[in-house]
C-alpha cells in the first residue's frame, strides 16, 4: 500500500467497477446491447450517426437527388454564385452545378473510404490472426513485415500504389486500404495475444478444438470491440486520404468529382469565386467531424472507463 | 553495451529497413507495365507535360539503366547511385538531377515542419496544462472539444479555411506561393493545428498522471508554492515523454507537408514528390520516397537519443548505479 | 519543556466528493495530541483514514477531498483555518513529512541537492550556498557516507536504504518541530527498517515531535510513546503505547494485536480478524467494527458509541470497556 492508502481506498470504491464489456464469447448479446445503449447516450455520436446515415443514403441515391449530372455544363451560368437560378450552391468554371458535384463527390469519397477500410480490415484480420495465433516464425516474419510498413509513411505508400495502379476508384481503394492496414494488423495481433491466454480459449483447446476453430469462433468475436473502434476512426482518415490524393492530382480521373479536387480547384479561383471553395470545404469538414464523433462514441461505448485519448 | 553500441545497432536496423523500403518501392514501380524508358516514351506521347523527356533524354536513360537489363540489375544500379547521393536526372525536370531537386526543395518542407512543430508545442503545452489543472471542469471539456476539432481536420482543409478567412475575406495574407516570409504564416499555422491537438491531449494526460505522483505531493508538503511545484516537479517530468510524441510528429510533418504544399503552391519536396507521381517521373519518385523514409527513420532515432539525454534515469543506465535493493 | 501539545487535533472530519453520490467520509471526528519530543503512533489498517488525517492537517489532500469540520492547533493557530497561503509557510518548515517510499516521493529527475535545498529557499531560511551546506550536513546526519559527493546524484542512484534516509534528511533539513512519518518502513527491508526507526528515535530524543502512521504495531512500539488506533475513519482507542500492548481494550485493538504482531519479544498467535474493513460508502451504523466484532451485541453496538475514559491518557469508543472495567 502506498502512503495514500486512505485516499485510494476511498477512490477505489467510487470507481465504476464495470466489468470488461466482452467476456463470454459469441453467445453474449449483453455486451453489445450495453455498448449500444452507451453509444446512444453519447448525444454527439448519435447525432453524427444519423447525419452519416443520411450522407450514405444521399451517396447511394445520388442520381435521384442531384439536380444535375456531374458532367452537365450550363454554359450560360459559368462561375455563378450561390443562389443563382437553378444552382443552389452556384456553378464552377465550366458551369457545372456545385451541389451536384458535391453529391457525386460524396459518392466517390464514401465508396473509396468504405472499400479501403474493408480491404484494410480483411488484410489486418488475416495477418493479425495468423501472426497472433500461430506465433513462432510465421509471427516474426509477418511482424517484421508490418514493422517495415510502419516505418514507411502510409501516404507515400498510397501515392506509389496509385502510380502503379492508375487513377480509378479501384486503385484508390487498394492504395488506401493497403496503406492503412498496418495499425489494424498490430492491434489484432495484440488482441489475439491477450485473448488466447484467456481461460475459455484454453478450455476450448483442452476439449480438442482445432486452431482455426478457436481463432474464428472464440478469438475473433472477442477482438471485435477494439477493432471496431479503430475501424471507425479509420473511416474519416480514409475519406481524408482520398481527398488528399485528389488534391495532389492522384485522385479519380476527372471529370468524376472528388472533394479534394474541388478544394484544390476552389483554392485556385479563391478571389474570383470563393463559393467554389466554401461549399466543399464545409461539407468535407462536417463529414469528417461526424465520422470522428461516431468513432468517439464507439470508443466510449466499448471502453467506458477510458480517459479521452 | 555502451551508447556507441546502441547507436550502431539502431543504425544497422535503419539501413536494413531502408533497403526493405527501397526494394518494396522499386518492385511496386516495376509492376507498372514496361521499364523506365518504355514508360517514359509512352507517357510523353500520351500526356503533355512541359519538359517531358525528349528522345535524346530517353537515350541517356537507356544508357544509364539499359533497355533490356534485368530488374534486379536495374535496382542495383539505382542503389549504387543512391549510396553516393546520385539518383540521376529527373524525367519531368529534365535538366536537373534528382539529388539537386531534393537538396533544394527539402529545406523548404523542413522549415515548414520545424516551425509548425514549434508552434504546436507553444500552443499545446499551456493548453494541456491548463486543461489538466482544471480536470473535468467545463473549461477542461470545452478545451478538449476544440482540440478534437483540430485533430479531426487534415492540415490542407484547415489551410483551405484559413485562405478563405485570411486571404479571401480579410485580405491580410497571400493565398499561396513562396516569395517572402509572409507566405509561411498560413502553411505553418495550418500544419501546426493537428500536431498541437495531439500534443495538447498528451500534455494533459501526462500532466494528470504526474500530478498524481507522490513526489508532487511531497514537494507540496515541503511548502512549495503551487506554481513552482507544478512547473518544476510536475510539468518538467510530464514534458520529458513529450519528446517521444513531438519527435515522430516532426518526422511525419517533414514528409507530410505535401498536401499543404500542393494547396498553397509551395515548392517543397512534397510538391515534387506528388508531381513525380502524377507524371510518373520514376527516378524522382524513387529518390524522394527513399529520402522521405530515411528522414523519418533518422528523426525517430534522434528522438530516442534525445529522450535518453533528457531523462537521467535512462541517461545513467549502466553508469555504475548503487542500487542494491 | 512544556506539557502543552505541539499539535492538537480536534474533531477532524474529511470527506471525498464523488460523481453522482453522497460524499464519502474518510475521516470522522478524529482527535489526538502530540507533544514536543514525544512520538505518537497512529495505527490502523489500509483505508482506516490515518493517512488522510495527516494529509488533512498538512493541507495536501487531493482535489476531491474537503475538510468539513475540526481544528488542528499548532503554535497557537488553527492550521485548518489559516488558509493555504499561511499553511504553506508552516508546511515543510515547521511540520515536515516523510513518505512510505523515497522512490516515489523524491523526484527522479532532480538531484538530491535540488530537492534538499529548494524548500530552504522557498521558506527564505537561508541563501543558496548556506542551503547546500545544510543539505550536506543533513545527509551526513542521517548516516549517508560521503555526502558532498552524494548530493550531486539522483535518488535512483542510491540504494533503497540510503534513499529512504535521504528522504528523512530532506524532511529534517529545515529542522521542523514536528515530523510526520507515513509508513516510513513499509517499503524497505528489515535491516533498513531498523536503521530508519533508530534515526526517527534519535530525532525524537533531540526534541522533535514525531507522528508515525503505521499499520504495524511492531514498528509503532519501537519508539512511540502513545498510540491512536483508527478504524474506518474513526479513533477507536487511544492509549500509552505500553498500556495498549499489554492490555488492549477495544475489541478491534485486541484483534489487531492478535493478527500476528510481535509484542515484547514473544510472537502472538496469528489470529487474523475475520472479515474485512468496511467499504466507506456502506459504513455500518453505530460502531463501524461491530459486523466483524466477536463480542458485538445488537442493538447496542449498532448505535453511536461514546468515547469512554478508561484510565490516564486512555479512552476507547466501545461500551464494553465500561463493562469490562
Amino acid at each position: 500500500m502506498t502512503a495514500t492508502e486512505g485516499v485510494e481506498a476511498v477512490v477505489g470504491t467510487t470507481g465504476t467497477g464495470e466489468p470488461e464489456p466482452i467476456e463470454r464469447g459469441t453467445t453474449a448479446r449483453g455486451p453489445w446491447a450495453r455498448a449500444w445503449s452507451r453509444f446512444r447516450q453519447h448525444r454527439l455520436a448519435f447525432g453524427s450517426l444519423i447525419f452519416c446515415a443520411l450522407l450514405i443514403l444521399t451517396a447511394i441515391a445520388a442520381p435521384l437527388i442531384a439536380p444535375y449530372g456531374y458532367e452537365e455544363t450550363d454554359i450560360q451560368h459559368k462561375l455563378a454564385g450561390p443562389g443563382a437560378p437553378g444552382h443552389l450552391l452556384g456553378t464552377d468554371l465550366l458551369g457545372r452545378d456545385i451541389l451536384s458535384r458535391l453529391i457525386y463527390g460524396l459518392q466517390t469519397a464514401l465508396t473509396v473510404a468504405f472499400g479501403a477500410e474493408l480491404t484494410a480490415l480483411v488484410l489486418a484480420l488475416a495477418i493479425g490472426l495468423l501472426a497472433g495465433y500461430l506465433g513462432g516464425r510465421v509471427e516474426s516474419l509477418l511482424m517484421a513485415f508490418t514493422d517495415v510498413m510502419y516505418a514507411f509513411p502510409s501516404y507515400l505508400f498510397a501515392v506509389v500504389m496509385v502510380t502503379v495502379l492508375g487513377r480509378s476508384i479501384f486503385a484508390l481503394v487498394v492504395a488506401i486500404g493497403i496503406a492503412s492496414w498496418v495499425t489494424q494488423a498490430r492491434l489484432v495481433r495484440a488482441q489475439v495475444m491477450t485473448l488466447k491466454e484467456r481461460e475459455y480459449v484454453e478450455a476450448a483447446r483442452s476439449m480438442g478444438a482445432k486452431g482455426s476453430t478457436i481463432a474464428i469462433r472464440y478469438i475473433l468475436p472477442n477482438a471485435i470491440g477494439p477493432i471496431l473502434v479503430t475501424t471507425s476512426f479509420a473511416i474519416p482518415a480514409a475519406i481524408a486520404a482520398e481527398a488528399g490524393l485528389a488534391l495532389l492530382g492522384l485522385g479519380v480521373q476527372p471529370p468524376t468529382p472528388s472533394w479534394g479536387a474541388m478544394i484544390s480547384e476552389g483554392s485556385r479561383y479563391l478571389l474570383a469565386a470563393p463559393h467554389m471553395l466554401v461549399a466543399p470545404a464545409v461539407l468535407f469538414a462536417l463529414t469528417l467531424l461526424a465520422f470522428t464523433w461516431i468513432g468517439d462514441g464507439v470508443r466510449d461505448a466499448f471502453d467506458p472507463s477510458g480517459e479521452q485519448r | 553495451m555502451g551508447l556507441a553500441g546502441y547507436i550502431g545497432k539502431r543504425a544497422v536496423r535503419l539501413v536494413l529497413s531502408l533497403i526493405a523500403v527501397s526494394i518494396l518501392t522499386f518492385t511496386l514501380l516495376q509492376l507498372a507495365p514496361g521499364n523506365f524508358a518504355d514508360l517514359q516514351r509512352v507517357n510523353s506521347g500520351a500526356t503533355n507535360f512541359g519538359g517531358v523527356g525528349t528522345e535524346s533524354m530517353v537515350g541517356e536513360l537507356e544508357s544509364r539503366y539499359g533497355a533490356d537489363v534485368p530488374v534486379w540489375k536495374q535496382y542495383l544500379i539505382f542503389m549504387k547511385g543512391a549510396v553516393v547521393w546520385d539518383f540521376g536526372p529527373s524525367y519531368k525536370y529534365a535538366s536537373r538531377n534528382v539529388q539537386d531537386i531534393i537538396s533544394e526543395a527539402f529545406p523548404v518542407s523542413a522549415t515548414l515542419a520545424v516551425l509548425a512543430v514549434l508552434l504546436a508545442l507553444l500552443i499545446a503545452v499551456p493548453v494541456g496544462v491548463f486543461a489538466a489543472l482544471r480536470q473535468n471542469s467545463k473549461t477542461d471539456h470545452t478545451t478538449m472539444f476544440v482540440v478534437t476539432l483540430g485533430h479531426a481536420l487534415p492540415s490542407y482543409l484547415t489551410a483551405a479555411f484559413m485562405i478563405l478567412l485570411f486571404s479571401a475575406t480579410l485580405k491580410l495574407l497571400p493565398s499561396g506561393g513562396w516569395n517572402g516570409p509572409e507566405d509561411m504564416i498560413l502553411p505553418v499555422l495550418a500544419l501546426s493545428l493537428g500536431p498541437a491537438a495531439v500534443l495538447a491531449r498528451y500534455v494533459r494526460s501526462s500532466m494528470l498522471e504526474t500530478l498524481r505522483e507522490e513526489y508532487v505531493t511531497a514537494a507540496l508538503a515541503k511548502g512549495g508554492p503551487r506554481r513552482t511545484v507544478i512547473i518544476r516537479h510536475a510539468l518538467r517530468n510530464s514534458l520529458i515523454p513529450l519528446v517521444t510524441v513531438a519527435g515522430p510528429l516532426l518526422a511525419a510533418l517533414m514528409t507530410g507537408t505535401v498536401f499543404v504544399e500542393a494547396l498553397l503552391r509551395i515548392p517543397g519536396l512534397g510538391l515534387y514528390f506528388a508531381n513525380a507521381a502524377a507524371s510518373r517521373d520514376m527516378p524522382l519518385l524513387m529518390g524522394t520516397a527513399l529520402f522521405f523514409a530515411l528522414i523519418l527513420m533518422v528523426t525517430n532515432l534522434v528522438v530516442d537519443l534525445i529522450y535518453g539525454l533528457l531523462d537521467p534515469r535512462i541517461r545513467t543506465v549502466g553508469g555504475g548505479s548503487h542500487d542494491g535493493h | 519543556m512544556s506539557d502543552e501539545a505541539l499539535l492538537s487535533v480536534r474533531g477532524l472530519r474529511t470527506t471525498f466528493r464523488r460523481d453522482g453520490a453522497e460524499p464519502l467520509t474518510a475521516v470522522d471526528g478524529v482527535s489526538f495530541d502530540v507533544r514536543r519530543g514525544q512520538a505518537l503512533a497512529i495505527v490502523g489498517e489500509s483505508g482506516s483514514g490515518k493517512s488522510v488525517t495527516m494529509r488533512s492537517v498538512m493541507g495536501i489532500l487531493p482535489r476531491t477531498a474537503r475538510i468539513t469540520d475540526g481544528q488542528a492547533m499548532f503554535g497557537g493557530r488553527d492550521l485548518l483555518a489559516i488558509g493555504d497561503k499561511e499553511l504553506r509557510k508552516v508546511r515543510g518548515r515547521d511540520i515536515a513529512m516523510v513518505f512510505q517510499s523515497a522512490m516515489e516521493a523524491m523526484n527522479p529527475t532532480l538531484t538530491l541537492e535540488r530537492q534538499l535545498t529548494e524548500h530552504l529557499l522557498w521558506h527564505g531560511i537561508c541563501n543558496k550556498a548556506e542551503a547546500r551546506k545544510r543539505a550536506v550536513r543533513a545527509l551526513g546526519d542521517v548516516g549517508i557516507p560521503d555526502p558532498e559527493k552524494r548530493i550531486r546524484t539522483y535518488p535512483f542512484q542510491l540504494s533503497g536504504g540510503m534513499r529512504q534516509r535521504a528522504m528523512i534528511a530532506m524532511a529534517m533539513v529545515t529542522e521542523p518541530a514536528l515530523l510526520i512519518a507515513d509508513e516510513p518502513t513499509t517499503a524497505v527491508d528489515v535491516t533498513v527498517q531498523r536503521q530508519i526507526l533508530d534515526l526517527l528515535a534519535e530525532l525524537k530524543n533531540r526534541g522533535t515531535g514525531v507522528i508515525m502512521i503505521t499499520h504495524d504495531l511492531g514498528v509503532a512500539r519501537y519508539f512511540c510513546d502513545d498510540a491512536v488506533v483508527m478504524y474506518a475513519g474513526r479513533v477507536v482507542e487511544r492509549a500509552p503505547m505500553d498500556r495498549l500492548l499489554d492490555d488492549p481494550r477495544h475489541p478491534y485493538s485486541v484483534g489487531l494485536l492478535g493478527s500476528g504482531v510481535e509484542v515484547g519479544g514473544r510472537e502472538l498467535p496469528l489470529r487474523p480478524i475475520p472479515g474485512s474493513p468496511p467499504d466507506l460508502s456502506h459504513r455500518p451504523d453505530g460502531c463501524p467494527f461491530h459486523p466483524r466484532c466477536a463480542r458485538a451485541e445488537l442493538p447496542r453496538c449498532g448505535t453511536e458509541q461514546e468515547t469512554l475514559t478508561i484510565g490516564p491518557g486512555r479512552d476507547a469508543a466501545c461500551w464494553k470497556v465500561a463493562v469490562d472495567a
